[in-house]
């Protein structure tokens, strides 16, 4: 039970430092499938953000394997006109940041 | 055999049983004699008419019936019995009788007297009889009644041939023992019965009978064969028979000969040619038959039938359970605890270096702008000419529609001078004046034409009520149109007269297609108009009207009512378009009717033909010399700008006091009138500056609250063309004329704030960028425009451009939408171009307004500047007279008066003449004789 603890512990920290220190920024977590497990934006963008992420991050993984077989993912930056989505790709879990202009 | 009996079984009952063994016996004979005439053939004449009986067993009935029928015969009545079991069924078969055919019965007496004894005469096979016709009528003679054929006298007698067939009912078939005839037809029928073929059954009931072998009798034909057979007495011979081959055993030997040995042991085969095939293929018939290939093919294609289809889906998710359970797993604590390290260092970096931040974006204005060097220069955007009223005229003045989008209007005048007008003054011209209102839809043909009764020189749409326009003629009327009612057709977007489509063929309104034109519907009175050909026309703006005192007062209506007008009569008229209180009572519409013959809009009626200024301001010069003849003015109310309203309203005394300071400002009149009037709702606007700006022939004027000259300048170097106001300054006015232009600021006298040399073109007209304050455009006579930008240089047009290759003569400009402005600048050919303002000249600079705000107020400095010099340099120059005289001596300085100043100046020109004289009689161009001309 207690490294279990301090692990949870850990999380509520760094999650809620993570919202506290982007406070405008949309911020997901979603399993290997794209199911949302964990957001801060509303259902219907949440949704559409996992399921595009995900399918996006499966592609960028095969690319570095293939590009490279002892390669491994470790973060998406895909930069546009209005946002910054920063991905951080793990093996059964995603963690995504959404990063708007109003947020800087 | 019993099988065949089937039908007849009943039958079969009432006769004796027969012994089956001579029926066997006879029934194969029967058959086969089936076809020989005496017996078959009448009894199958009588089955023809019984449908009951099959052939077939009719005739193995019969043959059953033969020994019956005689047992009949014998008793002479058949067991009663028997007999009324049949009887059911004999009834029914006389409905089977043919016609002509009727049953009867012969008693025997009458039997053997006719020779019709059953079993004798007559039997089951040959069952018919001709019997005489005589003889039957001679029986019934005889007997009488009692004859058995006295009940058919009447069908014997009438019976055509002579002899009647009586045929025999062997088995009582018809109920009597005899059936007579007395259808010819029928008896030739019994008589010769078509032939019966075998029929089917009898193959059927044919029996192989295998045939027996009989014993064979010699009658000599062994003899025969005995003689004819051959006996083998010896085996056969074999020979086999070979040629002996003797040339292929024999080997070839062979020798060298010489061909010239005489032995001659060879035979020499000389080649010849052959005869045989000496003919030669001359002519060849070939006969080909040409045919289409054919081939069918088949392929099936599969429709599929459209079908709706679908499907819904809802997105995965995880239920709260899950989703705790999720958030309790270490990996994903480890997830997120793993990345956070690389957030951190992405969003610090974004934090410290904005991702979004456009380099471009921040550099200022537009994209679009940048680059190429033809974006700073007007480009041609449409061009307007109208080819039967263009034509030898030329444009003087060009109006935007205020509120519908690319809508203009163009006046045209006569391309004459003044002396040529004058001179064509008696003569009726034929063409209309017009004003053309043109649609960028269609640069083809006008929308509209306004008729003018004669030339216009300017006009203006109200600015409130769009559809009112006010002109100013040549002959200094003032014309008013209302074209209210061809709004709807100016708005429509696509071109009336191709707009065929709007109409069921043949119904046509051919006057449709043609741009009407409207007749002005007011036109001021000759005797209180102008004298002299109007040059300027303007609304005055909505906000205040001028009472008949010259006082601005506030405007409660809020619409354009009032028109000032300015003509070479050195007058400035203001004309009240209202009707008055007390006018004219509204006509009834009958009244109308009669009155308005060419269907002009009654807006107006009130004022035509009797139209008198409100206001009248002579231009009279303060000193004697010639009258001003004004060109143009220049109010500074602004339409739409409700600044003096509003302020009027913050510090009416307050800025009383101040008008009051400046001394300048303040008419007497205006204040005495202001103070009764201010109770009452239109108030006197105090802010309103009375002062206008009149640009004559030869100079620039300051007029006074309608009534003096405050001020005039000579400023440029031929008559005003332009006087705008800037619309970013209130107080700085563009002035053009001659060959110059300048600008000057109100109140500053003492000279132009700018002020250009002498160009090389004539300036027509002059116009204020809208949208930026430092830029303006000035065109020339040759055609061409100017650009200035103040903010770029002062000393010289930023750009100049061809336009056309006539003389502009008028400048108007339109802002369209923020990324479209347009520029129409007309010609003295008649011709409108549209050109568009390039961005460069469209958008303002950074910070324009300030820098050509601190440019005016600078310049302003400076004139005040050169003020205190003028002041500095009089005082300098007295002083050094003063200390010119002092120097000269203690002699009081002499100032010579002007008479002696004349007296010196008239010698010195004496001097001259003789001078001249002299000179031009040494060249001999004087005559000797004349005295030298000396002026005392």
């Amino acid at each position: 039970m207690f490294p279990r603890q301090t692990n949870e512990s850990r999380r509520f920290f760094y999650e809620d430092s993570i919202i506290i220190f982007l406070k405008y920024l949309g911020l997901l977590i979603v399993d290997s499938d794209g199911i949302p497990i964990r957001t801060s934006m509303d259902n219907a963008s949440t949704l559409h953000y996992a399921s595009l992420i995900s399918q996006l991050t499966v592609q960028a993984k095969r690319l570095i394997r293939e590009l490279d077989p002892n390669q491994e993912l470790e973060q998406l930056r895909l930069r546009s006109l209005k946002h910054e989505i920063i991905v951080a790709p793990e093996s059964k879990y995603i963690m995504i940041v959404i990063q708007t202009p109003e947020a800087l | 055999m019993s099988a065949k009996r089937t039908s007849r079984e009943s039958l079969a009952k009432s006769a004796t049983s027969q012994d089956s063994d001579s029926q066997k016996s006879r029934t194969p004979i029967n058959l086969q004699s089936a076809s020989t005439p005496p017996t078959g053939q009448r009894r199958s004449g009588s089955q023809i008419g019984s449908p009951l009986l099959k052939p077939g067993s009719g005739m193995s009935s019969a043959g059953n019936r033969d020994k019956a029928g005689s047992a009949v015969g014998k008793n002479a009545s058949p067991a009663p019995a028997a007999k009324a079991a049949v009887k059911a069924e004999i009834a029914e078969n006389i409905q089977y009788l043919p016609p002509g055919l009727h049953t009867i019965f012969i008693s025997s007496t009458t039997q053997q007297s006719l020779q019709l004894r059953v079993d004798e005469d007559l039997t089951q096979e040959s069952n018919l009889k001709l019997i005489g016709k005589d003889v039957l009528l001679d029986d019934i003679q005889t007997a009488g009644q009692a004859s058995s054929f006295f009940e058919f006298q009447q069908q014997i007698q009438a019976y055509p041939e002579n002899e009647i067939a009586i045929i025999y009912d062997y088995d009582y078939f018809y109920s009597q023992n005899f059936l007579i005839c007395f259808d010819p037809k029928l008896k030739k029928f019994m008589e010769m019965p078509p032939v019966t073929l075998p029929l089917d059954e009898v193959t059927e009931t044919e029996q192989y009978v295998p045939p027996v072998s009989k014993p064979w009798i010699s009658l000599g034909s062994e003899k025969e064969i005995e003689e004819e057979r051959l006996v083998l007495n010896r085996p056969l011979k074999r020979y086999k028979i070979k040629v002996p081959s003797r040339s292929s055993q024999q080997k070839p030997t062979f020798k060298d000969v010489d061909p010239d040995d005489k032995k001659k042991m060879f035979i020499n085969i000389e080649p010849y040619e052959d005869k045989q095939f000496d003919l030669k293929k001359i002519e060849l018939d070939i006969a080909i038959q040409a045919a289409p290939e054919f081939r069918e093919n088949f392929s099936q294609t599969i429709w599929k039938y459209p079908k709706n289809q679908w499907t819904q889906y809802e997105p995965r998710e995880y239920s709260e359970e899950e989703k705790m359970k999720y958030l309790a797993d270490p990996k994903l604590i480890n997830v997120v605890v793993n990345s956070y390290d690389l957030f951190k260092q992405a969003l610090q970096q974004n934090i410290i270096h904005d991702p979004f931040y456009l380099d471009w974006t921040r550099l200022g204005g537009q994209l679009d702008g940048l680059g190429g060097p033809g974006d700073s220069h007007l480009k041609e955007y449409q061009s307007f000419t109208d080819i039967h009223n263009s034509k030898d005229k030329i444009v003087t003045c060009v109006q935007w529609h205020p509120t519908l989008r690319g809508i203009i209007a163009v006046s045209l005048a006569v391309r004459q001078g003044f002396d040529e007008r004058s001179e064509n003054l008696s003569r009726i011209t034929t063409a209309p004046s017009l004003i053309l209102i043109w649609s960028f839809v269609d640069p083809i043909q006008p929308k509209l034409f306004l008729e003018a009764p004669d030339d216009i020189q300017c006009f203006q749409f109200s600015p409130s009520e769009p559809h009112i326009i006010a002109g100013g003629c040549v002959n200094g009327q003032i014309v008013m149109w209302d074209i209210q009612q061809y709004e709807e057709r100016i708005k429509n977007p696509r071109g009336d007269h191709r707009d065929k489509d709007l109409f069921i063929p043949g119904f046509e309104d051919e006057t449709f297609f043609q741009t009407p034109h409207i007749r002005f519907c007011a036109v001021s009175s000759i005797e209180h108009s102008h004298a002299e050909p109007i040059t300027d026309l303007q609304w005055i703006p909505d906000h205040f009207q001028i009472t008949a005192q010259g006082l601005p007062t506030e405007n409660l209506s809020m619409s354009c009512s009032q028109l000032m007008t300015c003509a070479f009569d050195s007058q400035v008229l203001i004309w009240e378009t209202r009707a008055p209180r007390t006018g004219v009572k509204p006509s009834t519409k009958k009244e109308r009717e009669v009155i308005n013959p060419l269907g002009v809009p009654l807006t107006f009626k009130h004022l035509d033909l009797s139209w008198k200024p409100l206001l009248r301001v002579t231009l009279a010069n303060a000193e004697s010399g010639p009258d001003f003849a004004p060109r143009k003015f220049s109010i500074r109310e602004q339409q739409g700008d409700r600044d003096v309203l509003n302020k009027e309203e913050k510090d009416l005394f307050e800025k009383k006091k101040d008008n009051r300071d400046s001394g300048q400002f303040v008419n007497p009149v205006d204040d005495a009138l202001s103070k009764g009037q201010v109770p009452s709702k239109a108030k006197v606007l105090q802010n309103v500056d009375t002062f206008f700006y009149v640009g004559t022939e030869t100079k620039f004027e300051d007029y006074h609250a309608y009534s003096l000259t405050a001020w005039y300048s000579s400023v440029v170097d031929g008559p005003v063309v332009a006087l705008k106001r800037s619309p970013f300054f209130k107080d700085i006015v563009l002035v053009a004329g001659g060959w110059t232009f300048s600008l000057w600021r109100e109140k500053v006298h003492s000279g132009a704030l700018l002020h250009t040399s002498s160009m090389k073109e004539k300036v027509t007209d002059a116009e204020w960028s809208p949208t930026r304050s430092g830029v303006f455009f000035i065109s020339k006579q040759n055609g061409s425009i100017d650009i200035w930008d103040v903010v770029d240089r002062t000393h010289a047009p930023s750009l100049t451009q061809s336009i056309s290759s006539s003389s502009i003569t008028y400048l108007s400009i339109k802002n369209i939408s923020s990324k479209q402005q347009l520029l129409a600048a007309a010609d003295s050919n008649g011709t409108l171009h549209i050109l568009e303002v390039p961005w460069a000249l469209r958008q303002p600079v950074n910070q324009e307004f300030q820098v050509v705000t601190s440019y005016f107020d600078r310049e302003t400095e400076r004139r005040e500047f050169v003020k205190k010099r003028w002041d500095i340099r009089e005082e300098e120059k007295r002083e050094k007279e003063r200390l010119a005289a002092l120097k000269a001596g203690i002699a009081p300085a002499h100032n010579p008066s002007q008479e002696e100043i004349d007296i010196r100046m008239k010698n010195e020109y004496n001097e001259f003449i003789q001078f001249e004289y002299h000179i031009l009689r040494e060249m001999g161009l004087r005559d000797e004789n004349e005295a030298p001309p000396v002026q005392q």
